[in-house]
């Protein structure tokens, strides 16, 4: 077959494609974090800073006892994500909890604290080096009609599909979920009615933990870990979470892959600086064209 | 920030003769204490090895930055996490300056004030846009913004590999690290010195008005924007001002630096140290610079306990050191006087309120002699207001002569208030035009409606917590100050003068409704009905031509409604003022007001003298249901 001439239409939609594929890919993780920096923000009114420690150290749990005590993926798991349970509950109960919900920057500086703290009591757990989790995902990809999509990247974005799917799942059937969503619309009128507000702040914390954890595993999967190694899909994930209104989840999975895709097409386009700047560039434009972002709604105290 | 004048003071609270009040009479104590630690610093720097040296002189530069919080964070309530992004500005300003001119230290201190205050500027816009929590995240990309941008400037910056600093040099004259701790500490003295000066007087007020209740400021003529992005800009000039030194002390400065997580310390200064006070950020700075110094034998650990000790600091201490200092000094430091713990309740004084009423319904207003005493009329023109689908005003039409009092009446949700907010130009009026005088009002934000002598009170109450009754009084007289933030940055003369005249004017608006025994009582200990009066002074009190009062009397007795809108009344026809009472004590209205407009479903059902309206059928009905 003859090779289509650079610049030839076949060539031009063929890298837009690829790169269309590609964005989606990078998005599904966003999607999934941005889920668990959403879900916070629509029950408690704050952003967490320390989503992405949190998640990374959750991470080097599941690496420590799956690779390096070498008890394997599926007991690494299991602790990793006992490990995410009392990291979510912990903050919530020692951190969350006590400062109250008067005042919501107060929050948001306390987690950034829990950050320095996180970040440095991985660093010291699980030394700064950096790892390959070398994870058990297919190698290879097909090719669609000239577009490769990478195999193991297409089953983590099934993952976080997975796990977008079974937390709506959860929030719509599940007692607890319906719980959550009235307590996030409103908090006074839904104590009032016998929603129980700590076990909802509870879980939100938790869930929120258990996401962070998936979308770090998944990171690490297909780069490294090593500490931080998680900040700058953080980054991306609360850019995408404001892209979509920080309070609407369908926003903030619908905003991970606008976001991914934006990104992969900037790659493949423009220079690099506007790669680089790409998620704040967009941060700024939401906020200063449309704070509410693409689903939000703006409450009169945020605005 | 909010210790009431030392003069103000002795004026009001004669007694007390006892070393600790003598010293508090003197004027700019806090000076003299913080040049005492100044000395202190300076002499024991003697025996300071280069090392401690260089800490302390981080100490200091951080100091520096957490005073530039204290002003914007703690007082114009604007949190930043983009001051990474300043500190890198002053820094290669500073580095600019050195390569390329044969200027020292005295001309990179002038390029980074200048440089530090238009990044300042440029991280605050968003403000004009949105809440706080929006702005950190603002803030927080540009921070990121700004380090890339210093990675891809290699020129300067040296990119991933970073630069390297000239020694320090002033005038001429080259300085060891010692000598560089000795230019910081007088770079911060002068530094703390001038944003203490900001923070006293007009220009404080207006940030802490503009923190605490936003909507209340702008109805002061306050423009909040111009604030938030003043405020953003002087902070700026700080944060850049510190970067000279910062670069100086370090030596070496990669763009790796200036991450968000330095934004955060320097936030987490302020914050930890106690964000309302300028000595804080001192405290704040050696708690987070100077401590994980000192506990280097904690070796990786320290960094793990100062963010436990953060947040811990942020659950039980939610002002900071300095506030939990100041907080045990009230309860077991000298008493400045017996204070009144607790709700302060008010005598309403029947007699004054007798006469106001009796002489109201008695006299013929006189138009004209009450516009040449500064009275302004107000016309509205098929006005409409409308919400979504919700027409809340439809259309109505009303005048009020200058220095008449006329009485906007109806039952709930018939458009009152938001009559009054579409002239103060908190709501968008969707039709018609109202117009102050010969003034349209449309074009004009909220704060220049001030300049036309529009004032108004607020039906729930937007007082400034935290702030003394005479600070509010202070507040009210914002756009009629007679000096700006330069004679006050420097105490010029028409400082003094001004703030003189405008005590003198607040003591004598406090006695006019009866606060003056509780000038320096803060506001949030006083009782509902003693609030509803603050508000109402912090209106008049710069002698509003048109003043609007939403609801005066409501949540108080019926004894302290009159009492109150007897005495506002007595001031605004005494000065002439024009006033608009939207009230839902019927009585009171008819009684005082020289015209009843009563509006019903957003339109006008009635308009004429009280007795009149008194009669008319449909205002019957829809008032008293038939």
């Amino acid at each position: 077959m003859r090779q289509p001439r650079v610049g030839s239409p076949g060539v031009a939609v063929s890298t837009l494609l690829q790169a269309i594929v590609n964005g989606l890919m990078t998005g599904s993780v966003y999607a999934l974090l941005a889920l668990s920096i959403a879900l916070i923000f629509k029950t408690m009114d704050t952003v967490n800073f320390a989503t992405a420690s949190m998640g990374a150290f959750c991470a080097f749990l599941f690496f420590q006892v799956g690779t390096v005590l070498g008890l394997g993926w599926g007991a690494g798991l299991a602790v990793a994500a006992a490990g995410a349970v009392v990291l979510g509950w912990a903050v919530e109960r020692g951190i969350v909890r006590p400062l109250g919900s008067g005042d919501l920057f107060r929050l948001v500086l306390a987690t950034m604290g829990l950050d320095i703290v996180l970040n440095n009591a991985t660093q010291i757990f699980f030394g700064s080096g950096v790892q390959n989790i070398n994870a058990p995902l297919p190698s290879g990809g097909l090719n669609v009609g000239g577009v490769n999509v990478d195999l193991a990247r297409l089953v983590i974005l099934g993952v976080a599909v997975a796990g977008a799917v079974v937390l709506a799942l959860v929030l719509r059937y599940t007692n607890l979920g319906v719980g959550m969503r009235a307590y996030a619309q409103d908090p006074q009128a839904a104590t009032l009615m016998g929603v129980p507000a700590r076990t909802v702040s509870r879980w939100t914390w938790i869930i929120s933990s258990l996401l962070g954890l998936i979308a770090a595993i998944m990171v690490a999967s297909v780069s490294v870990l090593s500490v931080g190694f998680l900040q700058g899909t953080f980054i991306s994930a609360f850019t995408a979470a404001v892209l979509g209104g920080l309070s609407s989840l369908p926003g903030a999975v619908a905003g991970g892959f606008v976001l991914g895709v934006l990104e992969a097409l900037s790659i493949a386009y423009a220079p690099r600086a506007v790669t680089i700047a790409l998620p704040v560039l967009i941060i700024l434009v939401v906020l200063m064209i449309r704070p509410a972002g693409l689903f939000g709604r703006l409450s009169a105290t945020r605005a | 920030m909010s210790a009431p004048d030392t003069r103000q003071e002795a004026a009001t609270r004669p007694g007390g003769r006892s070393p600790i009040a003598l010293l508090r009479r003197l004027p700019g104590r806090d000076v003299l204490v913080a040049l005492l630690a100044i000395l202190v610093v300076l002499a024991l720097s003697g025996s300071l090895t280069g090392y401690q040296a260089y800490v302390v002189t981080v100490v200091v530069i951080f100091t520096i930055i957490g005073a530039s919080h204290t002003l914007l964070f703690g007082a114009a309530g604007q949190p930043s996490v983009g001051h990474a992004a300043l500190l890198g500005a002053g820094v290669y300003a500073g580095i600019a300056v050195s390569r390329h001119t044969t200027f020292g230290m005295e001309g990179e201190f002038v390029a980074a004030i200048v440089v530090g205050a238009l990044i300042g500027v440029v991280i605050g816009l968003p403000s004009l846009r949105i809440g706080s929590l929006y702005l950190a995240i603002a803030t927080l990309a540009l921070c990121i913004v700004a380090q890339q941008i210093f990675f891809e400037w290699t020129d300067l910056t040296g990119g991933g590999a970073g630069t390297q600093v000239s020694p320090p040099k002033l005038f001429g004259a080259v300085y060891t690290p010692l000598g560089l701790l000795y230019i910081a500490l007088v770079v911060m003295g002068i530094a703390l010195l001038f944003a203490r000066n900001l923070l006293r007087g007009r220009q404080g007020r207006a940030w802490n008005a503009v923190r605490t209740s936003p909507l209340a400021a702008s109805s002061l003529g306050i423009s909040l924007g111009w604030q938030k992005v003043g405020a953003f800009g002087v902070s700026g000039a700080m944060v850049g001002c510190a970067g000279v030194l910062y670069a100086h002390a370090v030596n070496y400065v990669s763009p790796s630096d200036f991450s968000l997580e330095l934004s955060i310390v320097t936030l987490v200064i302020a914050i930890i140290g106690g964000q309302r006070y300028l000595w804080g950020a001192a405290l704040g700075a050696i708690f987070v610079e100077g401590l994980p110094e000192m506990l280097r034998t904690a070796g990786e650990f320290r960094y793990v306990i100062y963010g436990a000790v953060f947040v811990v600091v942020m659950i039980f201490f939610p002002e900071g050191f300095a506030g939990g200092i100041a907080a045990l000094w009230r309860r077991f430091g000298p008493r400045r006087s017996a204070p009144p713990p607790g709700p302060v309740e008010l005598e309403p004084t029947a007699t004054l309120v007798e006469a106001e009423l009796a002489r109201s319904v008695a006299a013929e207003p006189a138009p004209a002699a009450a516009a040449e005493r500064g009275g302004v009329g107000l016309t509205v023109r098929d006005v409409r207001v409308e919400f979504g689908g919700v027409t809340a005003v439809d259309g109505v039409t009303l005048d009020v002569a200058p220095g008449t009092v006329v009485g906007l009446v109806g039952p709930n949700g018939a458009g009152k208030t938001t009559l009054l907010n579409a002239v103060s130009g908190f709501v968008p009026v969707t039709g018609g035009e109202i117009r102050v005088g010969e003034h349209l009002l449309a074009p004009r934000r909220p704060a220049q409606r001030r300049a036309l002598g529009v004032g108004r009170t607020f039906q729930n109450l937007s007082l400034h917590e935290g702030m003394t009754v005479l600070e509010h009084l202070l507040i009210g007289q914002h756009a009629v100050a007679g000096y700006g933030p330069v004679g006050q940055l420097f105490r010029m003369p028409a400082y003094v003068r001004g703030e003189r005249l405008l005590r003198q004017n607040a003591l004598e608006t406090a006695e006019l409704l009866g606060l003056a025994d509780l000038v320096d009582e803060r506001v949030e200990n006083l009782a509902y009905g003693v609030q509803k009066r603050v508000d109402v002074a912090r209106a008049v009190v710069a002698r509003p031509r048109l003043l609007l009062l939403d609801e005066p009397a409501a949540g108080l007795t019926p004894d302290e409604g009159d009492d109150l809108v007897g005495r506002v009344l007595v001031h605004s026809r005494h000065v002439g003022a024009t006033v608009v009472l939207v009230e839902h004590n019927i009585e009171l209205v008819m009684r005082v007001a020289d015209r009843v407009v009563a509006l019903n479903f957003g339109r006008v059902i009635a308009d004429d003298v009280p007795d009149v309206v008194r009669r008319q059928d449909d205002f019957v009905e829809a008032y008293l249901g038939g």
